[in-house]
C-alpha cells in the first residue's frame, strides 16, 4: 500500500510570520497528529489543496466521490480510534457529504470535515456552487463552524477536534470561504479541552454502589452491552466485570466485538434480527445492566413491552440519552470503561448457572445445511475458517449485514465495523478503506449485498490508487433482500422495484485492475476465499445465494419478542 | 397560566440561535413561546424557552446542554418573573385619550405618541395582564399589535442541580 508524497519542504512548522489560511489549515491539522485525509478538490477549496501540496506529512487519498471521503474518513476514525478527517469542495461536494456526516453522527464517530466555500462577498449571493452547508448539516453534525478570518482558522479546528473527539464522539464541520484560505493571518498551535464535568466522585460512588447491590442481588441478570463500549476501549472491562459477576452478556449491532462471543457467557445480538436467545433472556431479565448503548428502536421493538421485568442500570457518558427511551432504575452518567472498572471491584463473584441453563435452552439447533447454493451460515462460517483471527469486517446494510452480525461469531475487539444508526448502503467499501490505511497490517473484509455494493462502487478505482487489499465479498440475491423481506412479510409478496440486475462483477473487478471469482455453489466456496486470501490486492468473490432467503428471526418492526418470526424451515 | 420555562445563554457566533432552534423543532419538544435575548455580557445571548409539559423539561434541557455553543442553561419556574412585552396601534379620537391612558395606568402601560385618531402604546406585564388589556383594548379597535413571548429571570441564582435528572455540563 502506498500513498502518493510529494517531495516538497515541510509547511508545518511554527513560524512568527503571517500566513496563507490555507497553510494554517494544514499546520493545524498537523498539529492536531492527522497524517491521512480523504477528499476531492474543487474551486472553492483549491487554496487549501496548494498548500496541501507542499505539506508531505498530510496524506491525500483522492475518492471518486465525496460521500466515499466521509465514509472511508469514517471507517479509519472506528478503525484507529481516532477522529477522521474528509475534505471537499464547496455547492455539491459539500452536499454530497451530508450522508457520511449523518451516518457518523448516528453512530459517534469522531470525525471533522472540511468544506470550501464561496468568498465572503460572494456568500448569500446565489453564487457559483454556493450551499448553505452551515444551514444543511446542522441537524447531522455534532457541531459546525464556518470561519470568517483567516486568524479563526487555528482556534476553530482545533475546536472541532476537541468537540469531535470528547465525550459522545461525533462529526464536525468547518466551512471555509475561499478568500479566508487566501486571507494572511498569525497562528500559534494551541490545544483546546472541552470542558466536562460529570457527577461527583460521591455520586458516581453512590451510584455504583447502587448498581452493585441490584447486580449482586440479582437472579437473572443481563449485560446489554453497545457502541460505547467499543469508543472508550471498555472491552477488557466488559470481560472482567462479566466473568466475575457470572452474568451473560450481549451486544449490540455496533457493540458487537466487544465481548468474544465464543465466550460462554456471550449471548450474541438482541433487537430485530438478534438471536431467540437474547430477546427472551431481555424479556426475562430481572436486573439490565446497560452500557454505552442508547435502546434504538431495532432494539427494543415496542418499548412498552421490552424488558417488562427489568430494573435497568443505564450507563452513558451522554446524559441526554439517559430516561430519553427507557424508564431506568439507576442512571449512570460516565465513560463506560471507567464506569465498569470501578463496578468490577465492587461486585462480588457470583455464577448464574441456572439462569445460563434456561437461556441456553431459548437457543435454536442450527438447521442442517445441504449442498447447492451457499447457505448464509455457510457463507460466514467459511469466511471465519479462512480469514485471519482478527481480520475485521466491514459490512454494509441490510440482509448481509444482518448475516454477519448473527452468523461470524466476533472473538476480537472492534473487528465489526458496520453502518448502524443511519443504515447507509454503501458504506461497507468506502469505509474499508479507511480501516485498511488504519490498519495496514490486518486483513479487511467487505460484505456487501448486490444491492449496495452498487453504491459507491467507483471506490474500486481509489482502492486500485492505493494498492489496498480487501476481500469483498458481494452476498448476491438479485434483489434488494431487505426490502423484498419486507414485502414478503407486510405487502402481500409485491415485489415493487426490489429485483436488481448487477454488472458481470468479474469483468469489473479486472476492469479496474482487481480480481474476482464467482461462486455458483457451496462446494466452491472455500476454494473461492482461500484464492481470494492468497491473491495481492483486492479480490471480489461474487457469492450467489437463495434469491429470496429471509433473515430469521425476525421481530416485526414495534412489536415484541412474542412476535419472534423463526425461520419455518 | 405561564409556562415553565429554560433560559439559555449562549454564545453569540454564526449560527448558535439556528443551532438551538433547530434542535428544538428537530426533537419535536412541546414548547411555548420562545423569545431570543441579548445580556449585559458582551458574545452572550440569551434565550427564553417556554416548555408546555413539565415533564418534558429534564430531556429539553439535557438535549440543550450538549450544543457547544451553550453555555448553561436554567430552570425557570414558578419562583421566576416572567414578563412580556408589547405595542399596540388602537383607534383612539381625541376625546377617547384620558380614558386610554387610564386603562393603560391600570394594565401597566403607557401611550408613546398619539396621532390623528389613533395612539401607539407599549405594555409589559405577565401574560394575563397583557391578556386583559388586550381584551379592553379591542373596544376601541386593534389596528396592529405586537407582542413578545415571555422573557424570564430568577429572582435567586440556582443553585446546581447536577445529579440526574439534570445536567452541570458548561454551568
Amino acid at each position: 500500500m502506498a500513498l502518493a508524497t510529494r517531495p516538497m519542504s515541510s509547511a508545518a512548522h511554527a513560524g512568527a510570520e503571517p500566513r496563507a489560511g490555507g497553510r494554517i489549515m494544514c499546520e493545524a491539522l498537523v498539529h492536531e497528529g492527522v497524517r491521512v485525509l480523504f477528499g476531492y478538490p474543487g474551486g472553492a477549496i483549491m487554496p487549501f489543496y496548494d498548500a496541501l501540496y507542499a505539506c508531505p506529512e498530510l496524506q491525500h487519498v483522492l475518492v471518486r466521490h465525496e460521500q466515499g471521503a466521509t465514509h472511508a474518513a469514517d471507517g479509519f476514525a472506528r478503525a484507529t480510534g481516532q477522529v477522521g478527517v474528509c475534505v471537499g469542495t464547496s455547492g455539491p461536494g459539500a452536499t454530497n457529504m451530508v450522508t457520511g456526516l449523518a451516518n457518523a453522527y448516528m453512530d459517534s464517530v469522531p470525525m471533522v470535515a472540511i468544506t470550501g466555500q464561496v468568498a465572503r462577498p460572494a456568500l448569500g449571493k446565489d453564487s457559483f456552487q454556493e450551499t448553505d452547508v452551515i444551514g444543511v448539516t446542522m441537524g447531522v453534525t455534532k457541531h459546525n463552524i464556518l470561519v470568517e478570518h483567516a486568524a479563526d482558522l487555528g482556534p476553530a479546528i482545533h475546536e472541532a477536534f476537541a468537540i469531535a473527539r470528547t465525550g459522545r464522539p461525533g462529526p464536525v464541520l468547518i466551512d471555509v470561504p475561499k478568500d479566508v484560505q487566501f486571507e494572511l493571518a498569525d497562528y500559534e498551535p494551541a490545544s483546546v479541552d472541552m470542558p466536562r464535568s460529570f457527577p461527583s466522585d460521591t455520586e458516581i460512588e453512590r451510584d455504583l454502589r447502587r448498581a452493585a447491590q441490584m447486580l449482586d442481588t440479582a437472579s437473572s441478570p443481563i449485560i446489554l452491552a453497545g457502541h460505547g463500549v467499543l469508543l472508550s476501549r471498555g472491552w477488557d472491562a466488559l470481560r472482567t466485570l462479566a466473568e466475575r459477576t457470572g452474568i451473560p452478556v450481549t451486544t449490540t449491532l455496533l457493540g458487537l466485538s466487544a465481548f468474544p462471543e465464543s465466550h460462554p457467557l456471550s449471548l450474541g445480538m438482541p433487537g430485530m434480527h438478534g438471536h431467540a436467545s437474547a430477546n427472551h433472556a431481555i424479556d426475562e431479565a430481572d436486573v439490565i445492566f446497560a452500557v454505552g448503548m442508547r435502546f434504538d428502536d431495532r432494539v427494543t421493538g415496542k418499548v412498552t413491552e421490552f424488558a417488562p421485568r427489568a430494573q435497568i442500570i443505564h450507563v452513558d457518558i451522554e446524559t441526554a440519552e439517559l430516561e430519553k427511551v427507557v424508564p431506568t432504575a439507576q442512571p449512570i452518567h460516565g465513560d463506560a470503561r471507567d464506569i465498569m472498572e470501578r463496578l468490577g471491584r465492587l461486585v462480588r463473584p457470583n455464577r448464574h448457572d441456572t439462569w445460563l441453563d434456561r437461556i441456553q435452552g431459548w437457543e435454536r439447533p442450527t438447521e442442517p445445511l445441504q449442498d447447492g447454493l451457499t447457505h448464509p451460515a455457510q457463507l460466514f462460517a467459511a469466511i471465519k475458517r479462512i480469514a485471519g483471527s482478527d481480520a475485521t469486517l466491514v459490512t454494509d446494510v441490510g440482509q448481509n449485514q444482518m448475516w454477519a452480525a448473527q452468523l461470524y461469531g466476533y472473538d476480537h475487539p472492534n473487528t465489526h465495523i458496520t453502518s448502524g444508526g443511519l443504515g447507509t448502503m454503501g458504506f461497507a467499501l468506502p469505509a474499508a478503506m479507511g480501516v485498511q490505511i488504519g490498519r495496514p497490517d490486518r486483513q479487511v473484509w467487505v460484505i456487501a449485498g448486490d444491492g449496495g455494493i452498487q453504491m459507491n462502487i467507483q471506490e474500486l478505482q481509489t482502492v486500485a490508487d492505493l494498492g489496498l487489499e480487501l476481500k469483498v465479498v458481494i452476498v448476491n440475491n438479485g434483489y434488494l433482500g431487505m426490502v423484498r423481506q419486507w414485502q414478503s412479510f407486510f405487502h402481500g409478496g409485491r415485489y415493487s422495484a426490489t429485483p436488481i440486475s448487477s454488472p458481470n462483477y468479474l469483468l469489473l473487478a479486472r476492469a479496474y485492475g482487481h480480481a474476482g471469482v464467482k461462486v455458483d455453489r457451496v462446494s466452491e466456496l472455500d476454494e473461492a476465499l482461500q484464492w481470494a486470501v492468497r491473491t495481492p490486492g483486492t479480490a471480489i468473490v461474487d457469492v450467489a445465494v437463495d434469491q429470496e432467503r429471509n433473515v430469521y428471526p425476525m421481530i416485526p418492526s414495534g412489536q415484541s419478542v412474542r412476535s419472534m418470526i423463526q425461520d419455518p424451515e | 397560566m405561564t409556562h415553565p420555562a429554560l433560559t439559555v445563554h449562549f454564545a453569540d457566533r454564526t449560527g448558535s440561535a439556528d443551532r438551538i432552534l433547530s434542535l428544538l423543532r428537530r426533537r419535536g419538544f412541546p414548547l411555548g413561546g420562545i423569545t431570543l435575548e441579548r445580556t449585559h455580557e458582551p458574545g452572550i445571548r440569551r434565550m427564553t424557552v417556554g416548555v408546555s409539559q413539565e415533564s418534558a423539561i429534564p430531556q429539553v434541557r439535557r438535549h440543550l446542554s450538549r450544543l457547544p455553543d451553550v453555555v448553561s442553561v436554567q430552570v425557570a419556574d414558578g419562583e421566576a418573573m416572567h414578563r412580556e412585552y408589547a405595542m399596540a396601534r388602537v383607534r383612539c379620537t381625541p376625546e377617547q385619550r384620558a380614558e386610554i391612558v387610564s386603562l393603560l395606568g391600570a394594565f401597566g402601560g403607557r401611550p408613546l405618541s398619539f396621532g390623528a385618531d389613533t395612539v401607539v402604546l407599549e405594555a409589559t406585564g405577565f401574560a394575563q395582564q397583557l391578556d386583559a388589556l388586550f381584551a379592553a383594548l379591542q373596544v376601541y379597535g386593534i389596528e396592529e399589535s405586537a407582542r413578545t413571548s415571555p422573557i424570564a429571570l430568577r429572582q435567586e441564582e440556582p443553585h446546581e442541580d447536577s445529579p440526574r435528572g439534570t445536567v452541570s455540563e458548561r454551568d
